[in-house]
Parts: structure tokens; C-alpha cells; sequence
């Protein structure tokens, strides 16, 4: 063998030599692993991107976050955040990237230091996401949806070193450590956000629960979507402000599948732990790293800190409920904005009765929601059904009867409704007899054709009671852009 | 070729499923896809990949090859990849036309870790060059492929080490396993658009006598959907000897079968 081949020889020994002793130091492995396969991959993606991309956007917001709390202090942390979560609220969220984002890429820093944090993270995220894709296959009955699901789930947990546990572990591990609360505390805006984000991902498992034929599906995401939007009006108002509970924000989803719902709730708590972690200055630099392993190493200990899955299932009561969480996914609108809306109107001097008072405001209101569903399910027989024939709606200068509206405006609303995600606030309702009055305001935030949409609106509805139901007997619309807060 | 090219490539995009990996596929650099320089990582455990390229090169003495390197890949163990390559090609020159099988390679590649706080994410990978086909040269061959990896954000940057062994005449016409290579590489994501921009200088020896050249590249990988990748490439010689210009076209699938997954706890 000449000089050269030996030397070469030696070369590639000591590269393979110094890769095994950095593994054998404190180098983690890769240790990647693919998701369980099937054609219900990548549904959720295909048939609701209006979620799905959102999530792309959830993984960055979380990256981001913690590539900044590690990487700087004090006066430049606040600076940093704040900076982030003006891009992701005005920015990333409204314009969410298509596909998955390379979490390694925006968290250079955090990933060279807790590996094993982020692949725990991306796994339970690919557990998310093929639940979303599981519901979103609609080839699937709803009991072949649940045993595929649980098939994910027994697939995720067969990764025994990257799995998190489908026990319940008690919130101490977040609240109760000697760095605990520091996060929320410092940053309750940014805090509120990631909690808003986690309140979205299990949450918006309820409508597909919940609704029967793909374009209710459409219908009730859209709602549950324009919920989260709502959200972060006037941060940190509407925001979270205690940890959402599967449990509570998903009580369908928990019922049905408690084990993913404790793996996601375990999942979200390590969130909060690391933010604390990395934030406190309790924690040196030097042991950031072994205070992450071992709590990742407790949140894989089935024998210590666990509650019951009794316990878990009424945590939300003993946590406030579920308003502090950010309220309901689903159903009756949580009380807080409509809180607002009565204070609004007292302050107007109307003796305004709380909306769900009475059997006629509840149904007025009702009426007006249906509407607005039915334009973004793109249901236009349903959306004309709700108006009287005598209707007329007002609208940009213009004036339009049913049938006028019909052939004109009404699919340029339905389109705009099924592209723009918008969060109406209800004002004011009044019931006279047979006459009642909605009025509304609204912002509606997206792309529409290509155009941003950031705008305000508002809305006055006039119905009528036609037998037992009530009709829309005019409609009159406004709207003006917003400025960037 | 080129009417070819354009068929095979809308038959792959319709074949295709949408959907699938990590929807991040696109930063993992593969041999020639489209660059010469690859990145530390394998594919992931149990993933297979499924890679459809075209190549042409204008040789600087007016050779012409149109090849392609089909190769499927598959994440055997944790962090251990296997994969063949099945050359195929087309070599024009004076005397006429040449084609057929160029060889076929089996190799592995395995990453010793991922990157670091000091570390950079380390890899070695073994290639086998068996002389089958009619353009698959005339000697077994092998190589041995020493790989790091280092980031600075959305900015990575790759070395590569490569020796080869074994009788250096007679060489595969599409893949041939050169006697030495040294590459670098720096590749740049942009994370909205799902895409990887990336640059190369590679300085190679085919043989023993030969020539050294000196090649640079530029490329690109992109996300198309969930699973599927698309890249493009071109190359070009810095000194009397490479190719006067290469172009790289291809198409990466990443899928998994569910008889080969493991099962769960229950």
C-alpha cells in the first residue's frame, strides 16, 4: 500500500472513530422514522387546506419560539417575540405555508441542543396530523374511521423512545417545577398564542365529529376556524390563558379516543415545560439541555406523576372551565365576546337582553348563523332559503331583491365567504313581536383571488317570523379595510 | 429525447400519488440529485424512495450520454439506508450509438448522528459497482464515501470525501466509480416555497492517470407535493477535461408498505 492509499486509509478510520465517540459523548442520533402508511395520507391537506396549512404555520410559531428563547436574554427576547408573533399574526398565519415546514432550518440552535425534544414533537405531530387525515377521508364510515385512528395510535406508541404516554400526567410536572409558570408569566401574549395554537389542533377534531355530510364538515371547520381567528382580536384579550384541555375543548374526540387525547395533552404540557425551561435563568445555559431530557424522561416514566383518566377527564373544572381555555370548539359561542357585546349595548343605552335569553333571540341569532354557514358551505338554494321572498339586501351602494340577489351578488359572496375566514362579534339583538334586528360587526382576514383580505365589517339583519321560523327580510352590509395593527 | 423526456416526465407526475413524507423531502440532498455532493441523512426508517432522473452530458471531446440512474432506496434500520442504482444509457459519439444497462450498484449509507452542538451530522457510505450491461465497464468496483453536514439556519453546508477501489479500467459509462473525489457543497432553504437552491465544486480523479477535473453545479430541489420531489441541475467543467455542460432532471417518490411496518403495543 503506497504513502497516499494509507494515509487515506487512516483518514476515513479517524472519521468513523470521531463519529462514534461524538455519538457515544452527548451526540443524539437521527433516529427518523416514517409514518404509518395508507391512502389516507395527506386528506386533511387535500380536502381542508384552510386547516391543514395553518398547522405548517403552528410548526414554525413553535420552533420559532423556542430557536429565540434559547438563542437570547432579557431586553432582546422581548424584542425577538415580539417581532415573531407580529410575522406570524399578520403574515405566516394568514398566508400558511403549503407543506410542512423544516423545523430544523428555523430552530438551528434549539435542535442541535434537545434532538430528542423535537423528534418526540414531530412524532406526536405526525400522530395529529393522520388523525386529521383519517377524518378528512370521506371513503372511511365513521367506525372505520375510529379503528384506523386507534391503529395510529397503537403505531405511534410502538416507538417506545420517541413516544409520549397515553397516561395522564399530572399538570405539577407544568405548573409546579421550580421553573414553572416563567413563560406564561413574561410573555402572556405569546403564551396565549401557542395556547391558542393548541387549543385549534384538537379542537378542530370536533366538527368532523360532529357534522354529517362533507359540505356541514366544510361548514363546521370554517366556524371552528373563524373561533381561533377570533382569538386573536386585541391580544391578549380573547387568547387563552389557561392550558386547553383535550379533554375539555374535545370532548367528542376524548370520548372516543382518550388514548391520543392524553398523548396530546402530555405533548402540550412538554410545550410549556421547555418554554420554561429554556426561558428561566434558574436553569443555566450549561443544563438546559439535561432539565429538557429529564422531563422528557418523566413524560416517559408511567409509574410517577400520574392522575387517573378521571381525573384528567374533569381537570378543565378544576382549572377555571372551559372560558379561560378559549372556550368550546363547537356549539354555543363561549360568553366572553358576547359579554362584550352586552356591555357594548348598555353602554349604547339599550336594554339589550343577553343573547340565549330568550327562545326568539336565540332563534334570530341562529337564523343569522345558518345563513352565514350556508354561504360558506356554498350552499345557495340553503343560504336562499333563509330569506323572505320579499327580501332585499343592501350591499355596496346597491340594492338588490332576493331574486336580483340571486342572480348577481350571491355567488360572488359565496365565494368570498368559502375563501375569507371572518369572525362576526353579534352587537346588538332586538325581538319586537313578529320583527327582530341583528346587528353584527365583523373582520374577515385571508387571500381572496390573490388579494389580500383585511377587513372590517358590519352587518344589520332584519327578519321576520314566518310560521315558526324566522326569515331574513333585509340585509344591509358594509365594509372598510383595516390597518395593520 | 427530448419528446422523451417531456412524456416520461407527465407519466411520473400522473403515476405519482400526491401526498406523503415528512413534506420536507426536498432538503434531503441525494448522490446526483441533482448535485454530485449528498447530505449526511438517510431517508427514514421503513421509507423506501423511489428516484426517476435524466441526465445529459455534452463530453468536452463531443461525446453525448443520456443516461438514467434509477435507484430505490429504503430506510432498512434506524438511521441506515440501502438503495440500488440501475443505470441506464445512451452514449453518442463518432462512431455511432451506444446503449443499455450501465452497470448496477447495490451501497449502503449510514449516519453515525445527527448534527450537534460541535458535531457536524456525520455519514459513510459503501457503493459496489458490478459490471453488468453493456455499458457497465469491465471491472467490479467499490468506493468508500465519508459525508458531514453542518447548518447555520436555512444555510447547510456538505462535504464529501470519496475513495475508490478496485481495477480502474474500463469504467461504467453512466455511474463510474471514480478514484478519488473531493466535493463541497452549500444549499440554501426557503422554507414557504418548499425549496432548496444548492452550489457545488467537486474535484475528481476518474483513474489513475487521468486527468484531474474540476466541476461546478448549481440546482435545485422541489417540494411538489406531500411526497413528491422535483429537482434540476446543471453542471459544468472548470478545466480541459468534465463535461461541458450537464443537465439533470428528476423525480423522487417517497412511499412505505404496510406489510413492512411494525406493529403496535395491542
Amino acid at each position: 500500500m503506497s504513502l497516499r492509499h494509507a494515509t487515506r486509509a487512516i483518514a476515513l478510520t479517524a472519521f468513523a472513530l470521531v463519529a462514534h465517540l461524538g455519538v457515544a459523548e452527548s451526540q443524539d442520533r437521527r433516529d427518523e422514522q416514517f409514518y404509518l402508511p395508507g391512502d389516507f395520507n395527506w386528506k386533511f391537506l387535500g380536502n381542508y387546506p384552510e386547516g391543514a396549512r395553518l398547522f405548517n404555520a403552528f410548526d414554525y410559531g413553535h420552533a420559532v419560539l423556542y430557536e429565540r428563547l434559547y438563542t437570547t436574554d432579557g431586553a432582546e427576547t422581548d424584542r425577538a417575540l415580539e417581532r415573531e408573533y407580529q410575522h406570524l399574526t399578520t403574515d405566516l398565519l394568514i398566508r400558511p405555508p403549503q407543506f410542512g415546514i423544516a423545523e430544523e432550518a428555523v430552530m438551528p440552535q434549539y435542535a442541535k441542543l434537545a434532538w430528542r425534544a423535537k423528534q418526540m414533537f414531530d412524532w406526536a405531530h405526525i400522530l395529529h396530523r393522520q388523525i386529521f387525515d383519517i377524518y378528512s377521508d370521506e371513503r372511511f364510515t365513521r367506525v372505520q374511521q375510529d379503528s384506523l385512528i386507534e391503529r395510529a395510535t397503537d403505531y405511534y406508541l410502538s416507538r417506545k423512545e420517541y413516544a409520549f404516554l397515553d397516561v395522564p400526567k399530572s399538570m405539577e410536572l407544568m405548573d409546579g417545577q421550580r421553573f414553572s409558570q416563567v413563560f406564561k408569566k413574561t410573555y402572556p401574549k405569546f403564551n396565549g398564542l401557542i395556547w391558542a395554537y393548541h387549543w385549534l389542533q384538537v379542537g378542530l377534531y370536533e366538527p368532523f365529529i360532529m357534522a354529517g355530510t362533507p359540505s356541514e364538515t366544510k361548514a363546521a371547520i370554517g366556524s371552528t376556524l373563524n373561533r381561533f381567528w377570533s382569538m386573536l382580536e386585541n391580544p391578549p384579550g380573547r387568547l387563552p390563558t389557561v392550558m386547553p384541555m383535550t379533554s375539555a375543548i374535545a370532548p367528542l374526540f376524548s370520548a372516543a379516543h382518550p388514548r391520543a387525547a392524553v398523548i396530546f395533552d402530555n405533548l402540550h404540557m412538554m410545550h410549556d415545560i421547555i418554554s420554561d425551561i429554556l426561558l428561566n435563568d434558574i436553569v443555566p445555559a450549561d443544563r438546559k439541555r439535561h432539565e429538557i431530557y429529564a422531563a422528557l424522561d418523566e413524560f416517559q416514566d408511567p409509574s410517577r406523576n400520574v392522575m387517573t383518566m378521571e381525573m384528567w377527564r374533569n381537570m378543565a373544572d378544576h382549572m377555571g372551565g372551559l372560558a379561560p381555555m378559549g372556550g368550546p370548539a363547537t356549539g354555543e359561542m363561549p360568553a366572553r365576546p358576547l359579554a362584550q357585546a352586552t356591555s357594548a349595548a348598555s353602554h349604547a343605552g339599550h336594554e339589550m337582553p343577553s343573547i340565549g335569553a330568550t327562545s326568539d333571540s336565540s332563534a334570530v341569532v341562529a337564523a343569522v348563523a345558518t345563513f352565514h354557514a350556508r354561504l360558506a358551505a356554498g350552499d345557495s338554494t340553503g343560504a336562499l332559503a333563509m330569506l323572505a321572498p320579499d327580501a332585499v339586501v343592501l350591499e355596496a351602494g346597491g340594492l338588490e331583491s332576493r331574486h336580483e340577489y340571486h342572480q348577481h351578488h350571491l355567488a360572488a359572496d359565496i365565494e368570498f365567504a368559502a375563501a375569507v375566514p371572518s369572525v362576526r362579534i353579534v352587537r346588538q339583538v332586538e325581538v319586537l313581536g313578529d320583527m327582530a334586528w341583528v346587528a353584527s360587526t365583523s373582520t374577515s382576514t385571508g387571500t381572496f383571488k390573490d388579494r389580500a383580505i383585511n377587513s372590517s365589517g358590519a352587518e344589520l339583519v332584519v327578519l321576520t317570523r314566518s310560521g315558526d321560523r324566522w326569515l331574513i327580510a333585509s340585509i344591509h352590509w358594509s365594509s372598510r379595510a383595516r390597518r395593520p395593527s | 429525447m427530448k419528446k422523451a423526456l417531456a412524456v416520461t416526465m407527465v407519466t411520473l407526475s400522473l403515476v405519482m400519488p400526491g401526498g406523503a413524507n415528512a413534506q420536507i423531502d426536498y432538503r434531503n440532498l441525494d448522490d446526483d440529485r441533482p448535485l454530485f455532493t449528498e447530505d449526511a441523512y438517510p431517508i427514514e426508517r421503513h421509507a423506501f424512495e423511489l428516484l426517476l432522473p435524466y441526465r445529459f452530458e455534452a463530453e468536452s471531446g463531443g461525446e453525448r450520454v443520456h443516461s438514467s440512474v434509477l435507484e430505490i432506496g429504503y430506510g432498512v434500520f434506524d438511521n441506515a439506508q440501502l438503495g440500488v442504482h440501475l443505470p441506464f444509457a445512451a452514449l453518442s459519439h463518432d462512431a455511432g450509438t451506444a446503449f443499455g444497462l450501465a452497470g448496477i450498484q447495490p451501497f449502503v449509507l449510514y449516519n453515525f448522528n445527527t448534527e450537534g452542538r460541535w458535531l457536524p451530522a456525520l455519514a459513510l457510505r459503501a457503493d459496489a459497482n458490478l459490471p453488468i450491461g453493456p455499458l457497465g465497464g469491465e471491472g467490479t468496483r467499490g468506493t468508500l464515501r465519508a459525508i458531514a453536514t453542518r447548518s447555520w439556519g436555512l444555510t447547510r453546508l456538505h462535504l464529501n470525501v470519496l475513495r475508490g477501489f478496485g481495477p480502474e479500467t474500463g469504467l461504467s459509462v453512466a455511474e463510474p466509480a471514480r478514484r478519488s473525489s473531493y466535493s463541497a457543497a452549500i444549499d440554501r432553504t426557503m422554507l414557504r416555497r418548499s425549496m432548496l437552491a444548492a452550489a457545488e465544486i467537486v474535484v475528481s480523479r476518474e483513474a489513475s492517470g487521468v486527468p484531474v477535473e474540476v466541476n461546478v453545479g448549481v440546482g435545485a430541489r422541489w417540494q411538489r407535493t406531500p411526497t413528491t420531489v422535483l429537482d434540476f441541475g446543471i453542471t459544468r467543467r472548470l478545466r480541459a477535461t468534465g463535461p461541458d455542460i450537464g443537465l439533470t432532471i428528476g423525480l423522487s417518490h417517497t412511499f412505505a408498505l404496510r406489510g413492512l411496518m411494525p406493529r403496535g403495543p395491542s
